[in-house]
């Protein structure tokens, strides 16, 4: 017992438990490793088993049995897309492979990737409150796509789409860029990125609304419902592009776990203590974030409220290390986005609500909850 | 522990020193805040690092780790220019405890402390690592908060934890910066004789800056007192503890003594120095150390 516990359990009527021995602690800390494991794979788990509701749940349901019967035989090759002794018609598989599937990964996608550049962009800041949103990139991307809307670049023949979603990840990168060189000088500290990134929000923001404010009827109901965020019409390609772009960013993200943790822990004089380049490993991580930001909200709208909300509900869940909170984060967000998009789907069926819209009404009662409850550990300053 | 800080001539005959300090001059900006700083720090060695706000301990500090540039002189660790170093190689050879400033995010006070041994990766076993993250969370009393969130813990647990990861890190040399500052007597004391005996023991070497003079005159073996960007004394602590010196560079008079072995510096009332009437009227604070 040492001197502190003698004069404690003086002091005060409960006498605080004796310092756990070395081989008690030992194993603590192995069961937080166990439990941090346990969250992960369970996570997962469910996240698996919401995808193959969201595949199989719509208008039109098939059965999650008739479905992997379906997947089954379509990866035997056994499976032809003629009826007859088919685990399901050919109207079934075209809805499930061009509607469906598409929609479920880029909800995943989406998820997972903007949770994910929160977390990064959260942990190096070593400040709760940065997100793709809180930096601009989503109102940015609004704007950009309001643009095309506006100058009718959407209603171009073939390419109007990938207009619109060029425009919106243009403007997302320029805000990027600024946000980028921001965050590479020395000196600037993180309120100063917030603050900017307020500003920036704002300006394009009021961009947006000037658009609003000329644009047609039909032109400003297409922009108002492009900044509900929605995962409507997902095509193959557009999951390739934001997938891939994803998929490029997730192992430079992955690679910087310890980074993160150094930068989160101790700040940029510890983080360089530990041997890190700051500066180097700073701007390569907000690239990696807000690039894969980017390419998510151009295509999905302004989801971006995912990217502040789920790194906390991950941290709060499952501790402040990034080795496991970053895959983590990963899964929960998505499970947030596919969550909400299942609900915004099924809720007011054949009404389609924006998953913009109801991520808010599903993550915020979750985060407010757990931020009441845990809110200790979220700390003072 | 009693004071073995009366050994004056510490410095071994035939030992290079761990590090060496020539002629330091760095700026912030438009302004000077080291002049001319030169001193040597032994194997085993606690140096004590004190004077006045602003005098540029800190500074002094950032430059040792490489943080800040030089605009003059060099620094010497081990035989080799500091420049010459690699970073991972210099964090396996330094650790720095800076002020704590803030809580971060919500990391575990064992996730910190094992970022500790994160220059040491691929170099030492997940189960050597292991161990000794548990030793420096022993040393510094923290195994009762070792789950929890640093984020919730008091500024002076906060300070502990900061202390046991630069421990983690094993390294031969370390940089301290006001580490007591938030500290209890307990810890105080408690990390103070952990630094002396890791030098004492060990071999280690530590360069620490202290506002509480008492504690640095008896757990450093030298104090280096700095002002206005210069040494204005360097060696054992009845040598720089001296009135007139802390008079001059702290504008108070106090009082120094020793009470049961222990030093203690009391003190007294604004000096008397007539220079102290117009304390930042020091152009270049050249006429000031001329005559000091």
């Amino acid at each position: 017992m040492t001197l502190l516990h003698a004069v404690a359990g003086t002091a005060a009527r409960e006498v605080p438990a004796p310092p756990p021995a070395r081989a008690a602690l030992r194993l603590a800390l192995l069961g937080v490793q166990h439990r941090r494991g346990l969250w992960l794979a369970g996570a997962t788990g469910v996240l698996a088993f919401v995808a193959l509701l969201s595949v199989s749940l719509g208008v039109g349901s098939l059965g999650p049995a008739r479905l992997l019967w379906a997947a089954w035989a379509a990866l035997t090759g056994t499976f032809t897309g003629t009826p007859a002794a088919q685990p399901i018609s050919a109207t079934e598989w075209a809805v499930l492979a061009d509607l469906r599937l598409p929609r479920t990964v880029m909800a995943i996608v989406c998820g997972a990737g903007l949770s994910m550049a929160g977390v990064a962009m959260q942990g190096i800041t070593r400040n709760p409150l940065v997100s793709p949103y809180t930096l601009g990139i989503s109102p940015a991307a609004a704007f950009g796509a309001s643009l095309a809307i506006l100058f009718g670049w959407a209603q171009w023949p073939l390419w109007g789409p990938y207009l619109t979603v060029a425009a919106a990840f243009s403007t997302a990168m320029l805000c990027a860029v600024v946000v980028l060189g921001l965050a590479t000088l020395r000196g600037v500290n993180a309120v100063v990125l917030v603050l900017a990134g307020v500003g920036l929000t704002y300006l394009f923001g009021a961009l947006t609304a000037s658009v609003q404010f000329v644009a047609s009827d039909q032109q400003l109901a297409a922009i108002v419902h492009w900044t509900f965020g929605t995962l409507n019409g997902r095509t193959w390609a557009e999951v390739a592009v934001a997938g891939g772009v994803w998929l490029l960013c997730l192992p430079v993200l992955l690679a910087h776990a310890s980074a993160m943790n150094a930068f989160a822990g101790g700040g940029d004089d510890v983080a360089a203590s530990l041997g890190f380049a700051v500066g180097r490993t700073r701007a390569l991580i907000t690239l990696a974030a807000v690039l894969s930001a980017a390419a998510i909200v151009a295509f999905t709208g302004v989801i971006g409220f995912v990217g502040l909300v789920a790194p906390h509900i991950a941290r709060l869940t499952i501790g402040g290390d990034h080795r496991w909170l970053l895959p983590f984060s990963a899964v929960s967000g998505a499970l947030l986005v596919l969550v909400a998009d299942l609900i915004g789907r099924l809720a007011f069926a054949p009404v389609v609500v924006p998953v913009g819209i109801v991520v808010a009404f599903v993550g915020v009662p979750l985060f407010l909850h757990l931020l009441l409850t845990r809110r200790h550990e979220m700390g003072s300053t | 522990m009693t004071a073995k800080t009366s050994t004056t001539g510490y410095e071994r005959p035939g030992m290079t020193a761990l590090l060496q300090v020539q002629d330091l001059s760095c700026s912030l900006g438009a302004r000077q805040v080291l002049r001319g700083v030169g001193f040597q720090l032994q194997r085993g060695e606690v140096l004590g690092l004190i004077g006045p706000n602003g005098a540029g301990k800190s500074t002094l500090l950032r430059c040792l780790l490489g943080l800040q540039r030089v605009s003059h002189g060099g620094i010497v660790l081990n035989g080799r220019a500091l420049a010459n170093y690699g970073r991972s190689e210099l964090a396996r050879t330094l650790a720095y405890v800076p002020q704590p400033k803030g809580a971060g995010m919500a990391l575990s006070v064992a996730d910190v402390v094992a970022l500790g041994r994160l220059p040491h990766r691929g170099l030492s076993s997940a189960a050597q690592d292991a161990e000794v993250v548990l030793d420096a969370i022993e040393a510094m009393a923290l195994a009762p908060l070792a789950l929890r969130s640093v984020a919730e813990l008091s500024g002076g647990e906060r300070q502990r934890v900061l202390i046991a990861r630069a421990l983690a890190q094993q390294t031969p040399l370390l940089l301290f910066d006001e580490p007591t500052s938030d500290l209890d007597l307990q810890h105080q004391l408690a990390a103070m004789q952990r630094v002396r005996a890791l030098a004492d023991e060990r071999g280690a070497s530590a360069v620490i800056a202290l506002h509480d003079l008492g504690l640095a005159a008896r757990f450093c073996h030298r104090l280096l007192l700095l002002d206005g960007g210069r040494v204005r004394a360097c060696g054992a602590w009845p040598e720089v503890l001296t009135t007139a010196h802390l008079s001059a560079a702290y504008q108070v008079q106090v009082r120094v003594g020793t009470d049961a072995g222990v030093p203690y510096v009391i003190p007294l009332r604004p000096s008397a120095d007539p220079l102290s009437a117009v304390p930042f009227a020091r152009p270049s604070g050249e006429s000031r150390h001329a005559h000091a």
